[in-house]
């Protein structure tokens, strides 16, 4: 309890720095807080055009049905495969007739249906990378039975670049935001060392150990981290309320998911703790000369 | 129970402090550590305390070696080193009695051992009746009498005490450096720093360290400067945890 009671003592000593510090760290964790929405935004956007990616071997038109329901099987069972669709002869002209208006007439005047049967294979999660769609194919295009396999080779690749990308980006600009918060709360509580410094120093002359001079100021970070979080997240739902009723469009923009919330905080808790943890070691460590 | 071993201390911007010194004070003695400004006496003490380290040399404090010793066992070190400081260092905003509980409650003591101790400690130097006054409520020689309680409030094996008489007047002075008497009686080693000649000079029974411009050139007990003292080891290796403490209480 001393440390929280000694944390809480240094806000009223000091509300101004406290505060400042405080709304200066919420405006960093709200600048990284915007990118993570921009994030979970695109991943989404991607991964709704990835559930899309599909592995796809058309049929020799000989094939018979016994065939297909022992690869139906044995394709079910590849770890990568999420889902085995089959598509008939039949089926695939009933879609085309369907999908494909401009040429109905075409279709409709068909004495034999050209379009082959089809093996669709959907990926799991995690396996809709080129390597694994590759892989995937190879074995597909195996079968003697199939004739041709499609997966849309160059723009999975370009999906799977432009996720790197993102996550590249995230890395970096969240880490350079983190650093700027980091910082913030460093300068903070060193701050908040230099005017208590008399009596920080007494504690050190009379054997005080550094756990217990430093506690209150690690609380006093973590405190410092937690409500630059939640100022952060204030505003940003702040102002997705007020773009979701004025901006048309704006609906389909998703908002963060509950676990990346409690992260956020929990990890702009961590950074304070840790950030403020440094800063009075460093201080400390000025006067023990060791 | 304090050892210095050829012990130099540079800094990089006005060179020497103190240069080779070597000297031992045993347990339970008194030592004058005396010289003009500059001569060296703060580093001396600021060594000792382990508030810097040895250029070279080395330092032992008890069990403690400067060249061992690990950032974490500092504190332990401090609560077996008392330290007196010239210009008192106590928080203006505490009462005498709260300024002792203070060093209590920062090294741990149980809270409902502090009252008991802070009022035996007070009562040793002679200031229970001035318990709740502020420091700028008493006299310098009051304060640094709280200042001695609170450098015994941890039961220290040694007292180490910089100019403790160099900013009051004779009476207090005397009435201070007699508490420093009382407590080196009672087992405890007490090394003070002080340039009063006169005060040396009526003590003369009590060992008398010179500096001179960062070297050692007097010591009333050594045979020849800057060699060993013999006969000095009667505390090397002993654990000050496993001391018994009523000899200074």
């Amino acid at each position: 309890m001393r440390p929280v009671r000694e944390a809480l003592a240094s806000f009223r000593r000091a509300p101004l720095l406290g505060g400042l510090s405080i709304t200066a760290i919420g405006l960093s964790l709200l600048i990284l807080g915007l990118f993570g929405l921009s994030a979970h935004n695109i991943g989404s956007a991607i991964s709704d055009v990835e559930r899309r990616v599909e592995v796809v071997g058309y049929l020799l038109d000989d094939v018979g049905e016994d065939q297909v329901r022992v690869a139906r099987a044995e394709l079910e069972a590849f770890p990568e495969v999420e889902e085995v669709r089959y598509i008939s002869k039949t089926e695939a002209l009933v879609n085309a007739r369907r999908d494909l208006v401009e040429f109905s007439d075409v279709y409709q005047d068909l004495e034999v249906n050209p379009l082959p049967a089809s093996i669709h294979l959907r990926l799991r999660p995690g396996y809709r990378d080129t390597k694994s769609v590759e892989v995937v194919a190879q074995r597909l295009a195996g079968y003697q039975f199939i004739e041709e396999v499609r997966f849309g080779e160059g723009w999975v690749e370009q999906l799977f670049a432009l996720r790197q990308l993102a996550a590249g980006a995230a890395a970096i600009l969240g880490g350079a935001f983190a650093l700027v918060a980091v910082l913030l709360i460093g300068t903070s509580v060193r701050m908040a060392i230099l005017s208590r410094s008399e009596e920080i120093g007494i504690m050190q002359m009379v054997g005080a150990t550094e756990g217990y001079i430093q506690r209150p100021f690690l609380v006093e970070g973590a405190v410092t981290g937690l409500l630059g979080g939640l100022i952060a997240l204030g505003l940003m739902r702040l102002g997705y309320d007020l773009l979701q009723r004025r901006l048309t469009g704006f609906e389909h923009i998703l908002w963060l998911p509950e676990t990346w919330i409690v992260a956020g905080l929990l990890g702009a808790t961590a950074l304070g703790g840790l950030a403020a943890g440094y800063a009075v070691w460093r201080e400390l460590g000025k006067t023990y000369a060791i | 129970m304090i050892r210095f071993r050829n012990v130099t201390k540079r800094y990089p911007r006005t060179g020497a402090a103190i240069e080779n010194v070597t000297f031992h004070v045993r347990k339970g003695e008194f030592a004058f550590l005396t010289g003009h400004s500059g001569a060296g006496k703060t580093t001396v003490l600021h060594l000792a305390h382990f508030q810097t380290v040895p250029t070279e040399g080395q330092v032992q404090v008890s069990r403690y070696n400067s060249a061992r010793i690990k950032r974490r066992q500092i504190p332990d070190l401090r609560r077996r080193v008392g330290y007196v400081f010239q210009d008192f260092k106590l928080l203006d905003q505490l009462t005498a009695w709260e300024n002792v509980a203070f060093a209590l409650h920062v090294t741990g003591t149980p809270r409902k051992e502090v009252d008991a101790r802070v009022q035996r400690l007070l009562s040793q130097v002679g200031l229970a009746s001035k318990a709740r006054s502020l420091p700028e409520e008493l006299s310098g020689g009051e304060r640094q009498r709280v200042v001695t309680a609170r450098a015994l409030a941890t039961d220290p094996l040694v007292l180490l005490a910089d100019e403790p008489t160099g900013n009051l007047d004779p009476r207090a002075a005397d009435g201070v450096f007699q508490l420093f008497r009382t407590i080196n009686r009672l087992g405890m080693s007490v090394l003070m720093a002080t340039h009063d000649a006169d005060l040396i000079r009526r003590n003369a029974e009590i060992r008398v360290l010179e500096l001179e411009h960062g070297r050692l050139v007097y010591d009333s007990e050594a045979p020849a400067v800057g060699t060993e003292l013999a006969g000095d080891g009667e505390d090397s290796g002993s654990d000050p945890a496993t001391a018994p403490r009523e000899e200074i209480a």
